[in-house]
């Protein structure tokens, strides 16, 4: 109960911290735009394969962005001082949620941004967002877990490259699976089957960080 | 030095998997010999796996001694 | 001795694989005919290179060409050039579609091989009695006389696999003993993190590195079946990409317990990594395979090794070359586990 009573006061710092070091958002902000514009400029016409790679691609490369700093951003002391008050589970639970949200803001600004210049393929926008939605929830959980390792170590910039695009890869497959049928790419029968094969996932990679952040937490 | 060699000597033997004459003997006797290649890479993996624990082990035993 | 049972074991099991998987001969098979194609109503020659067989030892060879179930030709005049090489007369049946050749398996029967089947052998194009004037066979509703089993152990015979298919005893247990060795890997990161025993993070390292030593070797040994069957070294088959990603999560774990300065937490934050590895490990290998067309047995469509392939003589060398491949992958990991126990008991000492 302590545990998700905590959640909503955390949840609310994240959004406090991100409100006050605006220049950080301001730089996923702009990283998004001038991706979209760079791919833009290179492609011009985007057939709807492409498309539907290169959207994937550059949320990918926005989530890490946007996600990496989630325990870097506050140094030792701080998180020394939130360890005495919080629960672990609550810390990695309101993470979670703060980045998944934070994730959906910046992929459904991205379809638009891109959509704007390179046009917008999709058909089955109710599956897309579903896409959106699962993808963001999985990528916050794997990149959020994945930095909670790599700021333990040294060169942690690095380390987080090297250790969250392997993991990632099982989501982003099937992701791009699912929004090729939103894009009409592939017509598949078994779509709801591969819904919820993303959906396994996430719940298994939700499920280990909600178990395993603990041991990566005291010291 | 030895790593470079050692590419070397893997490019060499890519060299020679291209050459007509290894297309011919892999392609003939029902391909046995692809069967073949692929025993002798577990076969020199696992050995090279003891050399290297082999290695590790000589240079903690000098280390010990000194 | 005793205590040393399960290396013997697995060494004998691995020799065992080797052995039989190597020496258990190919059932006797049809490598091709020529000509591929004839039309109907004319009469042919067909030449048939045989593998493994006994022809010339032979006394009752029998030969068909098979439309269905009900519709079989006779080959007749059989001449026998070689063990391996004979020719053989066809008067066709006609047909009368213009549109579509129809597919004829070709049939090889005799005492000493048993029966071997060329699916598709010959192409039957359009002929009708009006285009060709020579009085036609007319099709027989079965063949005449019983098929024999070729008696002793075999190998299925499979075109384009040959002798190939005994990799399935070296690389597809690399696979599996792989996935056993990893999971070992992961419950030696859970006790670790339960109960803070240092030997149970060596023993997790370890096993990982035997791990990634079979994945590598699967790979390569994927690789060489790959470049002679499929046409290539790396097809961009999922099976193979997803393995490679695989690879990538462990090397990574090599690479993260690289950096760190100190033991303990090195030892603590990797085992909470290997646990989240193995996690994706599964959905990468056996999850997102199932999403894809794949050129591997038992994804997209294609047959499993399971029904007609893994016969029972197969079993007989595949599951011991499971058991066997895990065995030995056990002991090399012991050999590392011992020797990082040596390193931190000694290097310990010298520090202090």
């Amino acid at each position: 109960m302590e545990t998700i009573r905590q959640i909503p006061a955390l949840i609310a710092k994240e959004f406090l911290l991100e409100w006050r070091s605006k220049y950080a958002l301001g730089g996923v902000l702009l990283y998004v735009l001038s991706t979209v514009f760079i791919v833009y400029n290179g492609f011009i016409r985007v057939a709807p394969p492409v498309w539907n790679v290169l959207f994937w691609i550059m949320t990918l490369f926005t989530s890490v962005n946007a996600v990496t700093k989630s325990f870097s951003a506050e140094n030792g002391n701080r998180q020394l001082y939130y360890y005495t008050l919080a629960d672990p589970s609550a810390v990695i639970f309101s993470k979670i949620i703060y980045n998944s949200l934070l994730l959906i803001l910046l992929n459904v600004l991205t379809y638009f941004a891109f959509s704007l210049v390179a046009g917008d393929p999709v058909r089955d926008k109710g599956l897309f967002y579903l896409a959106i939605l699962l993808g963001s929830i999985g990528m916050a959980v794997t990149f959020t877990f994945i930095s909670a390792i790599a700021n333990k170590a040294r060169n942690s910039a690095t380390l987080m490259a090297i250790l969250g695009f392997p993991v990632i890869i099982p989501i982003l497959v099937s992701l791009i699976k699912i929004s090729a049928n939103a894009l009409g790419v592939i017509t598949d029968t078994s779509v709801g089957q591969d819904i919820m094969t993303l959906l396994a996932i996430d719940a298994i990679l939700l499920a280990l960080a909600y178990i395993l952040f603990p041991f990566l937490w005291r010291d | 030095m030895r790593k470079v060699k050692m590419s070397m000597g893997f490019l060499l033997m890519c060299q020679m998997l291209n050459a007509q004459e290894t297309q011919s003997l892999m392609e003939g006797s029902g391909k046995i010999y692809v069967v073949l290649a692929t025993v002798l890479a577990i076969y020199f993996g696992v050995i090279l796996f003891l050399t290297i624990i082999e290695r590790k082990l000589s240079n903690l035993e000098r280390q010990i001694k000194d | 001795m005793i205590k040393h049972w399960w290396k013997i074991l697995g060494a004998l099991l691995v020799l065992y694989a080797f052995v039989a998987g190597l020496l258990i001969p190919l059932k006797p098979g049809i490598l091709d005919v020529s000509p591929e194609m004839a039309k109907g109503g004319s009469k042919i020659t067909l030449d048939i290179n045989a593998y493994n067989a006994h022809l010339s030892q032979a006394k009752e060879i029998g030969i068909w060409l098979k439309m269905d179930s009900v519709h079989f030709v006779e080959g007749n005049n059989i001449r026998i050039l070689s063990d391996n090489k004979l020719k053989t007369d066809f008067q066709l049946p006609y047909w009368k579609s213009k549109e579509s050749a129809k597919e004829m398996t070709l049939i090889l029967d005799n005492e000493i091989d048993g029966y071997s089947l060329l699916p598709g052998a010959v192409q039957l194009t359009y002929g009708a009695p009006d285009t060709s004037g020579i009085s036609s066979n007319q099709w027989l509703p079965a063949i005449n006389g019983q098929l024999h089993q070729k008696e002793g152990l075999t190998f299925p015979y499979r075109n384009i696999l040959y002798e190939t298919i005994r990799n399935l005893f070296y690389h597809v247990p690399l696979w599996f003993a792989m996935l056993i060795i990893l999971f070992a890997s992961m419950i030696y990161s859970i006790l670790f993190l339960s109960k803070k025993n240092q030997k149970h993070d060596h023993a997790a390292l370890a096993l990982a590195q035997v791990g990634i030593l079979y994945g590598i070797l699967g790979l390569v040994t994927g690789a060489i079946w790959a470049r002679w069957t499929w046409g290539d070294w790396w097809s961009f088959d999922v099976k193979q990409n997803m393995s490679a990603v695989a690879m990538l999560i462990y090397l990574a774990y090599f690479v993260l317990r690289s950096s760190f300065e100190d033991y303990e937490q090195e030892a603590r934050i990797s085992a909470v990594y290997n646990i989240f590895a193995f996690a994706t490990l599964i959905p990468l290998l056996f999850v997102i395979p199932r999403l894809y067309d794949s050129l591997h047995p038992g994804n997209g469509g294609n047959p499993g090794f399971g029904g007609e392939d893994l016969d029972n003589t197969m079993r007989m060398v595949f599951y011991p070359a499971i058991i066997g491949f895990t065995l030995l992958g056990i002991w090399l990991a012991n050999l590392a586990y011992r020797y990082l126990n040596l390193k931190e008991r000694f290097l310990d000492r010298y520090d202090n």
